[in-house]
């Protein structure tokens, strides 16, 4: 099975180099990018990828909104939130199956996710 | 005009000219010269005094502190000239019905209480010290604008010219606000620098996994400033982590975020690889002696920034070609890991600031370029686990860092 995903981050910079990284390093297919909370949400539930990642914050609307409305929508898969600051958002447990990888930790945070998924 | 028989509380209302008095107290200073020192130690002068009175009103007055007398069970009895100014009211004002408290910002309105049950010396908490402990509380003036007043406490409830509290309030709202701009200062600056840090490690990883699938011979130079990049890299992640904790820890918003249990010993590798080209750059060579032992209950990222923040001191504080030994024993207490170095080592005077933020010792800055703020936040990592921080250091000699971990932290 091809694992895919939608990401979603306002900054291009960083949202092509988790494209390319997941891409070329663990062979993952990005099979849509979104920058902005709406185009997220449009783009996870019309494309229904393995799994989601989202940026927290990114005008108009925001990760954990978007995700609330995916999983509204149907979508099941695992969601990771990509936060600025350590910590952030870690109070959402009412959502289901969503991580949290603070851009502190650099790639190194989304490969222990990925590997524990295996991945 | 006001009789000796004056308790002090009369005077802290200023509703008279005071001119005759100061004219008598000036006399009277001038008469008992050379001191006009006003205290316990003085029995010639007691609140009622001209020359007392003169002081209390005139200089208590004039000082930027303004200080309110409460009696034995708190309630308000007077406040000086210079208090009244600080909140904007006129001479004589007294406090809403409900008390002091109300002018007291909701949200800390609970220190206030605290403090002054300490104060009263409440069995049940630690007694107030009235020459170090101080608050910080909102409190707001005749306008309805908040402004942070420090307040200092002195219980004379023995002292039958007081028979109550003094207390005292300086305004430090300009100090408050510096301190909360650098926080949001550092935070911005920490949040904006994460994104291109991590798009820099990402990159570098692509880079990495490209150069060895190509299998060309390569000069060396390519991999190694592949390395260079990557240890210049991380180091400014850890900067960036360290800017964001201290301002957390600034504004008290500092918390543990993750709970997991870790292999030290794999951890303490991985950070020895992280540090490897910095080390290699000041020809630093570092060891490892690693115990079997239990995992440990931490939060793996700020334990691991522990670590590297330890190691990287060690290594710029070294001297050239030194050692730096790192070793983690489990004991009864927990896991207890040493840094030790061989490098510029500091006096007692230097190991007593450390963890003041943005103290660097003079040697420090001759010897190596640091911001001050990694060894606060590494101590603050630490005590938030429960653990604790302690060094020993001399003079030429070289430090030893020990760090104690509590296997189930707090």
């Amino acid at each position: 099975m091809t694992v895919s995903v939608v990401i979603a981050d306002d900054d291009p910079q960083i949202r092509d180099m988790w494209a390319d990284w997941l891409e070329l390093l663990r062979g993952i297919k990005v099979v849509g990018r979104a920058s902005n909370g709406e185009e997220a949400i449009e783009r996870i539930l019309e494309l229904r990828p393995t799994f989601a990642m989202v940026d927290r914050s990114m005008p108009p609307g925001d990760g954990i909104t978007a995700i609330r409305s995916v999983r509204a929508g149907g979508y099941t898969g695992p969601c990771i939130v990509i936060s600025g600051e350590d910590g952030e958002g870690a109070d959402e447990s009412d959502l289901a199956d969503v991580h949290y990888v603070s851009k502190a930790s650099g790639p190194s945070a989304l490969a222990t996710f990925l590997d524990g998924m295996g991945w | 005009m006001n009789s000796g028989e004056d308790t002090l509380s009369g005077t802290f209302v200023r509703t008279e000219d005071l001119t005759e008095e100061q004219e008598a107290a000036v006399e009277s200073a001038n008469e008992s010269e050379p001191d006009p020192y006003v205290g316990p130690a003085n029995s010639e002068l007691r609140a009622g005094d001209h020359n007392a009175r003169y002081l209390y009103e005139t200089a208590l007055g004039a000082l930027p502190t303004g200080v309110i007398h409460l009696c034995a069970d708190g309630a308000f009895l007077g406040a000086t000239s210079a208090m009244e100014r600080m909140l904007g009211h006129p001479p004589g004002w007294e406090p809403p019905e409900g008390g002091l408290l109300e002018l007291v910002h909701p949200d800390d309105q609970e220190v206030g209480i605290t403090a002054l049950a300490r104060l009263a010396g409440d069995p049940a908490l630690e007694p107030w010290d009235s020459t170090t402990d101080s608050v910080d509380l909102r409190v707001r003036n005749a306008d309805g604008d908040y402004r942070w007043l420090e307040a200092r406490g002195t219980d004379l409830r023995q002292d039958p010219q007081v028979a109550g509290y003094l207390v005292s309030f300086t305004d430090v709202t300009s100090r408050v606000e510096a301190t909360q701009y650098r926080s949001q200062f550092f935070r911005t600056a920490a949040h904006e620098l994460r994104a291109p840090v991590a798009t820099m490690l990402g990159r570098l990883d692509i880079l990495e996994a490209t150069l060895e699938k190509v299998k060309v011979d390569l000069p060396t130079t390519v991999p190694a400033t592949v390395a260079h990049l990557r240890s210049s890299a991380l180091r400014m992640q850890r900067l960036v982590g360290d800017l964001m904790d201290s301002a957390r820890m600034d504004s008290g918003e500092f918390n543990l975020v993750r709970r997991e249990n870790v292999d030290l010993a794999a951890l303490i590798t991985k950070e020895i690889a992280d540090l490897a080209v910095e080390a290699g750059e000041r020809n630093v060579t570092i060891t490892k002696r690693v115990t079997p032992g239990p995992k440990v209950t931490v939060d793996s990222v700020r334990i691991g920034q522990v670590i590297a923040n330890l190691l990287s001191n060690a290594c710029r504080y070294g001297k050239n070609g030194g050692a730096v030994m790192v070793t983690a024993d489990p004991t009864r207490d927990g896991w207890c890991i040493r840094f030790v170095d061989t490098g510029i080592g500091m006096d007692a005077e230097t190991v007593a600031r450390l963890g003041e933020p943005l103290f660097r010792a003079e040697r420090a800055k001759e010897h190596a370029v640091g911001t001050g703020l990694g060894f606060a936040v590494t101590k603050g990592i630490v005590e938030a686990h429960g653990g604790t921080l302690t060094v020993e250091s001399e003079l030429d000699r070289g430090t030893t860092v020990t760090v104690l971990l509590p296997y189930e932290t707090a």
